[in-house]
């Protein structure tokens, strides 16, 4: 079944229909008839992930330098709490199973040592946050996110897109900023404001009080139509996942997919990996736990696409505001640092790839003689799948001023041409 | 909606103008009257009579505001006797329990049946309880304020158990009982904010949230140095970055630091203020690793665990060994920095009246706060700079500020003159909480140090909007049909609507009347919003074949609205409308 909000809202064109990427003088390319279009699932871990436990270096210098800076806090390579081996100088956190199958499926890229440029970075977790999801590193004043000027800039989006954008919180997420079409749900039981005998009547009154042209009109104008999409479509989690918030989530996202709504992007946080103290020593502890969750979720959510052939439809990044400390404090724990690994899924993913330059943790090596130095600008990454995957040419507009390189290949960059690029 | 179709623009969602609008306020019939903007800015909206009560003190708008400030400046004075009964018959426990009772009651023995949580349990239902019925509502406001400005989620199993305290003890101005320590008697929201910081980096909450507890030379750790400068004083908007470059700090000087200082900060002061605070911990019976120490939930300075080397923070030197002197030092310069004045002043001028401010306002309310530094009623001083001045006077800025779901719900309850005493071991207390946490706004529920945010661009997703509504939704039916009164008494208020009819047309103008609290030059009668409203309360019953709706004048029997009955139910029908005149823009923004 495809969707459209045409069929719900009841006739002619609406408030969507206006301006094309055409119109505003951005580069356009026709999709392929029929498509259903890609989504980008951008996973946002909010506390700053302690990313050297999570990717972890497993031989050689990197592996003494990181023992001798991490007495306690160290995975171990073998024994209780052991790592997984990625490739023999990495490993991956003996609680993430479902990543390290993903990973050995070659559906798992991993790029280490990924943050913003030197200097424009930030150890305040709320800049920190804004600046990557804003896509402008060092600039907190941009007036949009990164996703939402994909949304206004790609020609990517499916026609008549039901649900063209989707965050799973409460409150729209700072990369979605500025992108008004961008529908909130944290569940589905119970959305409804008038839950009585006159519903249908509270909605259309609401419909015809918010005609605006106001971010307040245009969000309660999306709560209708996701009001009116949910009664039609059916985004139940199925029972495979595990009973978790961040599992509930993508399992959201997930149903939203499979049920073909156009859904072009997808905002998803899990927090709690601020672990200034007690993180968990030996693999074990608070850090392997909200591993787990991670892995578990993320591999429940691509078993889920896969059984439905969407997997290569797909693409989920996995980001973080910043990378810890290298050496562990003393109350075992982490402090706040620089870079940080990325984690990128999907069935078109070049997987079982550790990508990146690993720049070492010696002391020499150390950015303020602290922290993981950035090797790789976060942009690179995005960059590479909003051009290369979602097939947004634009990358001028997603990221301004980035003049980096977009070629890390990491969802196999010859499909751009394949595709009808010219 | 229903936006007249755009030629040869026949695709939906491709690229539609949605995408990059700014945050933008959305139309409203009218700009209301000064005494509901009042009313609507520094309190949580009008109830009762309170805006008749507004216009009776003084003959112009100037002097009734001058009164309002006033009185509600000097909030002792205001008798709270209908908050006073109702919580005197809730069955609060933990209000008049002190911090060591606290600690001992539901830190170390929390065997009783909510565990830690009990104290917490208590302040977030009297928060509600408080905003709705307190005729101090300039207190109330505030309360909120700075609960989120020096945030701490109130679930933390160390912060839980001691709430009642941090609510009372910190925050609030001092109750009969429980009088603050020597020298910071005026730590409070309306006295100074230099004492203020000093008890709340002293309380058991906030050295555990934010892991100063574990903070010593051995093994330091950062977490509340930083976000004590980041977030409580200076603020990010001060921060030059983890590696500032030659030219990005400045140096500037002061009465109380005459040999000058840094205007800004960078991570480097951050690391030093770790140093300072190593030693500033609790006593709860675990360090020196658990031999010998009290076990009371008090702070203390513990000189083993200090860093005595000398220090240097933005720019300002402490020779070694100085011992707790150089952290009430510490505290002295981050308070009386003139960044902090422009750090709290931008928050208070955007809580209070807009997401960006005026500069000029901005300013003013920081050189009240920089210059009265040192005075008792420091924040007194600078609210009154505040609420005087023009620009909160200015009614055109109104409906800039989107009301977040806590003051949605706040204000609708105030409106509709609910009557819900919000208090433990009840039921529908609970729901409420339930209700809330879906919004996103329970208080005392974020998790970061940062507080809720404050501006419309968060609040204005859908998922929140809706679950805000069905709040609504939930508390406007509670109860009805049933004994026990309702939380919203929509039928009895209908009842005594003294109407000479009841037609759509009447009842909505009556219900725009009596939940906005004013109405526009020439009456509601006319505007598209009751029209709106009108039509809602005029379609039949999808049962009825007939598709035209009743006119605006169809009579409907008073007793068909006193009872909810086949086949037009009425009374569903009369509280679906105060549901949507909730969910307005003229309800919805402030």
């Amino acid at each position: 079944m495809k969707l459209s909000r045409r069929k719900f809202i009841g006739g002619s064109a609406s408030v969507l229909a206006t301006a094309s990427g055409l119109q505003m003088g951005f580069a356009q390319a026709a999709l392929p008839a029929g498509s259903r279009g890609k989504t980008l699932v951008y996973l946002f871990l909010r506390g700053g992930i302690d990313g050297l436990n999570l990717v972890i270096p497993r031989t050689g210098i990197h592996r003494s330098e990181y023992e001798m800076k991490r007495p306690n806090i160290q995975v171990p390579v073998s024994g209780d709490g052991a790592m997984h081996n990625l490739n023999g100088q990495f490993g991956l956190h003996g609680s993430a199973n479902g990543l390290k199958a993903l990973y050995d499926a070659g559906k798992l890229a991993i790029v280490h040592a990924v943050g913003m440029p030197e200097g424009t970075g930030s150890r305040s977790h709320f800049d920190s946050q804004e600046m990557y999801e804003l896509g402008t590193p060092g600039d907190l004043s941009t007036a949009t996110g990164w996703l939402a000027r994909h949304m206004i800039s790609t020609p990517g989006l499916v026609e008549e897109a039901a649900i063209p954008s989707l965050s799973t919180n409460s409150s729209s997420p700072t990369s979605l900023l500025g992108d008004n079409t961008a529908m909130t749900l944290d569940s589905v039981s119970g959305f409804h404001p008038n839950a009585g005998r006159y519903g249908n009547e509270h909605l259309d009154a609401l419909a015809e009080i918010y005609t605006g042209t106001s971010s307040l009109d245009y969000a309660v104008t999306q709560s209708i139509e996701t009001i009116n999409m949910l009664g039609q479509i059916n985004v139940e989690v199925p029972g495979f996942y595990p009973d978790t918030s961040l599992a509930d989530d993508l399992g959201l996202v997930s149903g939203m997919i499979k049920m073909n709504v156009g859904l072009q992007v997808a905002a998803v946080d899990f927090g709690g990996w601020d672990t200034h103290n007690g993180q968990g020593n030996d693999g074990g502890g608070y850090f392997a736990g909200r591993v787990q969750i991670l892995s578990e979720a993320i591999e429940a959510f691509m078993t889920d696409l896969a059984s439905y052939g969407l997997d290569n439809d797909v693409v989920l990044v996995v980001q973080s505001e910043f990378g810890r400390r290298v050496r562990e404090n003393g109350n075992q724990g982490t402090d706040h640092g620089t870079a940080n690994p990325m984690l990128v899924v999907g069935g078109r993913v070049q997987g079982g790839v550790v990508y990146g330059s690993f720049p070492g943790i010696g002391d020499d090596d150390l950015y303020l003689n602290t922290d993981l130095r950035v090797t790789t600008d976060f942009r690179e990454v995005l960059g590479d799948i909003v051009v290369n995957f979602m097939k947004n040419p634009n990358l001028d507009v997603v990221f301004p001023g980035y003049a980096g390189s977009i070629a890390l290949g990491l969802t196999g960059g010859a499909e751009l041409f394949g595709d009808g690029f010219e | 909606m229903m936006d007249a179709p755009v030629s040869g623009m026949q695709k939906m969602a491709r690229n539609d103008k949605r995408t990059s609008v700014a945050a933008s306020q959305a139309d409203v019939t009218a700009i209301p009257p000064f005494a509901n903007v009042v009313l609507d800015r520094m309190g949580f909206g009008p109830r009762g009579n309170d805006v008749a009560a507004f216009n009776a003190l003084g003959g112009n708008d100037d002097a009734r505001l001058q009164a309002y400030v006033e009185q509600q400046l000097n909030w002792s004075s205001i008798a709270d006797t209908e908050l006073d009964a109702r919580i005197a018959g809730a069955g609060y426990t933990t209000l008049n329990k002190s911090l060591a009772q606290l600690w001992e009651d539901y830190r170390r023995d929390p065997t009783n049946s909510f565990g830690y949580y009990e104290p917490l349990d208590e302040i977030e239902r009297l928060a509600y309880l408080r905003a709705v019925y307190s005729k101090r509502q300039l207190l109330e406001f505030l309360a909120d304020f700075w609960h989120n400005h020096f945030n701490i989620y109130g679930r933390d199993t160390y912060a839980a158990p001691t709430w009642v305290s941090w609510d009372r003890d910190v925050i609030r101005p001092p109750v009969s009982g429980f009088s603050r320590p020597a020298g910071l008697e005026d730590g409070h929201l309306m006295g100074n904010f230099r004492q203020m910081l000093e008890l709340t980096a002293k309380h058991p909450a906030m050295i555990y949230y934010l892991d100063n507890y574990v903070n010593g030379r051995a093994d330091p750790n950062e977490n509340y140095a930083r976000e004590i400068i980041e977030l409580h004083t200076l603020g990010s908007i001060n921060y030059a970055g983890p590696d500032p470059q030659p030219g990005d700090i400045s140096t500037i000087s002061n009465s109380d630091f005459p040999a000058g200082f840094n205007d800004k900060y960078s991570d480097d002061d951050v690391y030093e203020a770790m140093r300072f605070l190593t030693g500033w911990n609790v006593k709860d019976g675990r360090n020196p690793y658990g031999t010998g120490e009290e076990n009371t939930g008090e702070w203390y300075f513990w000189p083993d665990w200090h860093d005595g080397g000398q220090k240097q923070l933005l720019g300002v030197h402490w020779p070694a060994y100085s011992g707790i002197s150089e952290v009430y030092g510490m505290l002295d310069l981050l308070a009386y920095h003139p960044g902090t004045a422009e750090h709290i002043a931008l928050k208070l001028c955007t809580r209070f009246l807009n997401d960006t401010p005026p500069q000029s306002l901005v300013d003013k309310v920081k050189q009240t706060f920089y210059d009265a530094r040192h005075d008792s009623d420091q924040l007194e001083q600078t609210y009154q700079t505040l609420l005087l001045s023009d620009e909160f006077k200015d009614t055109s800025t109104w409906g800039n500020k989107l009301k977040r779901p806590f003051e949605v719900v706040v204000s609708a309850l105030r409106a509709c003159d609910g009557n819900f005493t919000v208090r433990p071991d009840d039921t529908e207390s609970r729901y409420l909480g339930y209700y809330m946490q879906r919004t996103g706004q329970r208080p005392f529920y974020w998790r970061g140090p940062d507080g809720y945010p404050d501006k419309r661009t968060f609040w204005e997703g859908g998922a929140s909007l809706v679950n805000t509504w069905r709040t609504l939704d939930w508390l406007v039916d509670e109860n009805v049909g049933r004994d026990d009164p309702d939380l919203m008494p929509v039928t009895d208020i209908m009842a005594a609507s003294g109407l000479s009819e009841y037609t759509p047309n009447s009842i909505v103008e009556f219900w725009l009347k009596q939940l906005l609290k004013w109405e526009p030059a020439g009456g509601w009668i006319g505007t598209t919003l009751h029209g709106t409203l009108t039509e809602f309360m005029s379609k039949r019953p999808d049962h009825e074949t007939d598709p035209s709706t009743w006119p605006a004048d169809y009579p409907i029997p008073p007793e068909d609205i006193g009872r909810n009955s086949y086949p037009y139910y009425w009374n569903e029908r009369v509280r679906g409308l105060v549901k949507l005149i909730f969910a307005t823009p003229e309800f919805m923004q402030r």
